[in-house]
């Protein structure tokens, strides 16, 4: 504990550089920007500031994208309270207690209330993250193959079950995903697959090419089919926060903790982001909260249920790409890119080899919920005029970015000609009703998965039950049987209730 | 979403990946390695992947057929009155034909030229002196901050467009 705190110590006197500083603080308002523009997610806002990290020290960038990642975890808040656009999906609870208190005239309470709950859930996230990690990551040393794979396939179920939609479907992108992953050069018997005779193809699809084009590319392309038509924002001169009171916070702090537990809990396990955790959290709120018959009218435990699991389900996310190299999301996938851009590889080792980044990592965590509240506080009325801003503008300036997103990966336009494919691609999905978050988290996951399961196949003379007869994989593997199995049977379940109402 | 066709295009996209598994399958049949008896091969986990494939997208595919439209399920999101295939069609030309030019023309004129055609296709039109300004400021921009401070190196063009470019960068202090 002592050495875990003086070790917090040493990277707050790093993280409070000036540069890190104004660093930290240009992701923040980069990563509210992307939350608050629903033409742009976050995932989108933290890969596009990918490329300005190429020439950063390694800590410097992963402060810059954790940065924006957290801030885009509330950016979006605002325009679902005030104007009724969620700018990102996880805000979509908050148009149903946020707008609504809006309509009410209190607007400004509902922004407090949000400002309250993402700054509780990033302190209180902050606070697990610094304090499980190392030990965790000691735990994690005794992991071997079976447990990364089970690990991985875990969060690769968690990733189509909890998704929403066709499950189905689900499975059908995310088989995309790993397949795509498999072209290049074979990890472990050095054989090409799928490389066409392409020198290029040789090395591989890079995930950030699948990333970009099937997130950005092919949601820029929706849009653009949809005519930019964005809705129009009004009444700006009223825009401003108020704080909720102590007597009125003491009444919502059971949802808070259950609420951040949650969003702590489900980003603990890879695949399940932000998104999963703000709507299992509303869900909570709203069928076992203390006023859960005034959820969805416009009470701030529907807020606070939705808002703090998102932003707490950054530090469980973060736990998992720091300690096992496993991205828990998208955004962490980003991150995770920006680490092996640099030469790092996270996992338990990176407690070793590079403690104090880790540390400043996790100092600037803190900072940056601090500095993205007072932001948000201060901010809420410029940041929100970027609405003003025509759609078509943005989304042109985007795709350039994308372009060079792309571009700078291996200096070869190849990776932009493939990220305008996958962005084809990933609009024809939306279309069709296939999920792309799969898609894309297959191709970051598939090669991990791959290695995983071949080396440990190799190890134990092809035994599969391997992965069951140890203990920790053996636990993981029951949860993916039933994360597999819950969108089974939950129609029955609910087929049942309806039928026995009692 | 109104006005899309979703079955009879789903249909296709099914159809095509159950045939593109089938090929792909083929060559995973044919990857060259050296075999060790008791090895499961680096063909093993392609051909699951595909195996899982052909048979859920032939699945879906007759699950289809059978189907109701699905009515749209994003929430949050406002009921579309209109869609612009013609809209997406010419952005996605102007992308292709982006990426295609950025090699001969270079970076900085191809973009410029790129903004210009895409804001106008995405249905701002009113301000033309805006269009234009915002398209040099942003690609002056790009230049100035992804060439001269991040030192990526964006592709210069060929020929006379290349001498462009280098006087750009002369003009801006980038060497």
């Amino acid at each position: 504990m002592v050495g875990i705190l003086s070790n917090l110590l040493m990277g707050f006197l790093h993280a409070l550089t000036p540069i890190n500083l104004i660093i930290l603080i240009i992701g923040l308002i980069a990563g509210l920007i992307a939350g608050i523009l629903p033409g742009l997610t976050l995932v989108m806002g933290v890969i596009l500031l990918l490329p300005f990290t190429y020439p950063m020290e390694t800590t410097q960038a992963i402060i810059l994208l954790t940065a924006a990642y957290v801030a885009g975890t509330y950016g979006g808040a605002f325009t679902s309270i005030l104007f009724h656009i969620p700018g990102e999906p996880i805000h979509v609870p908050l148009l149903w207690d946020g707008y609504a208190m809006t309509r009410r005239g209190e607007a400004a309470k509902a922004l407090g209330w949000t400002l309250f709950a993402a700054g509780s859930g990033g302190l209180v996230a902050s606070l697990i993250m610094t304090f499980v990690s190392e030990p965790f990551a000691k735990v994690a040393l005794s992991f071997s193959t079976p447990e990364y794979f089970a690990i991985v396939l875990l969060g690769l179920t968690c990733v189509v079950t909890l998704g929403g939609g066709s499950v189905r479907r689900g499975v059908m992108s995310l088989l995309l995903g790993l397949l795509i992953a498999t072209v290049g050069v074979d990890d472990i018997y050095g054989a090409e697959r799928f490389t066409f005779g392409s020198a290029l193809l040789r090395n591989g699809i890079d995930y950030v090419t699948v990333m970009v084009g099937a997130f950005a590319v092919g949601e820029i392309l929706t849009r653009l089919e949809q005519g930019f038509s964005s809705q129009t924002v009004q009444r700006l001169d009223k825009i401003r926060t108020a704080f909720p009171t102590w007597t009125e916070i003491r009444k919502v702090l059971g949802s808070l903790f259950r609420s951040i537990g949650i969003g702590t809990l489900i980003s603990a396990g890879p695949g399940a982001g932000a998104t999963v955790a703000s709507f299992v959290a509303y869900g909570v709120e709203k069928q076992y909260g203390r006023r859960k018959e005034e959820i969805g009218k416009g009470a701030p435990e529907g807020i606070i249920a939705s808002q703090a699991a998102a932003t707490a389900s950054c530090g469980g996310a973060l736990i998992h790409l720091l300690v096992l190299g496993i991205p828990g999301s998208a955004a962490t996938a980003v991150i995770l890119g920006a680490f092996m851009l640099h030469g790092v590889q996270p996992g338990p080792e990176i407690f070793r080899t590079s403690l104090q980044s880790v540390y400043t990592i996790f100092a600037s965590v803190y900072l940056g919920v601090i500095l993205m509240c007072v932001i948000g506080w201060l901010g809420v009325k410029p940041l929100v005029k970027t609405l003003d801003a025509p759609e078509a503008i943005t989304s042109a300036i985007i795709m350039v970015l994308c372009f060079i997103g792309a571009f700078t990966i291996r200096n070869n336009i190849t990776d932009v000609w493939m990220m305008v494919l996958f962005g084809i691609i990933g609009y024809l999905m939306e279309r069709f009703g296939f999920p792309i978050a799969p898609l894309v988290l297959g191709s970051i996951l598939g090669p991990l998965a791959e290695r995983n399961f071949m080396t440990t196949m190799l190890s134990y003379h092809n035994d599969w039950t391997v992965f069951f007869k140890r203990p920790v994989s053996g636990v993981v593997m029951v949860l993916v049987i039933i994360s597999a199995l819950i969108p089974v049977l939950a129609p029955v379940w609910k087929k049942r209730k309806r039928a026995n109402p009692e | 979403m109104k006005g899309v066709f979703r079955q009879p295009g789903r249909i296709v996209f099914d159809a095509f990946l159950f045939l593109v598994s089938v090929y792909l399958y083929l060559l995973a049949t044919q990857f060259i390695y050296v075999v060790t008896p008791g090895q499961l091969g680096p063909d093993f986990w392609p051909k699951i992947i595909l195996i899982f494939l052909m048979g859920l997208s032939l699945y879906d595919l007759v699950a289809t057929f059978w189907e109701q439209p699905i009515a749209p399920q994003k929430e949050g999101e406002a009921a579309l009155e209109k869609s612009y295939p013609g809209l997406l069609i010419i952005g996605c030309l102007l992308t292709i034909g982006y990426v295609y030019l950025v090699p001969y023309l270079g970076f900085f004129l191809t973009t410029f030229l790129y903004l210009i055609a895409f804001i106008y296709t995405g249905r701002y039109r009113k301000r033309i002196g805006v269009i234009i300004s915002t398209s040099l400021l942003t690609a002056l921009l790009v230049i100035i901050i992804f060439v001269k401070l991040v030192y990526v190196s964006l592709p210069p063009g060929t020929g006379v467009f290349a001498e462009v470019t280098f006087i750009l960068y002369r003009l801006l202090g980038i060497r």
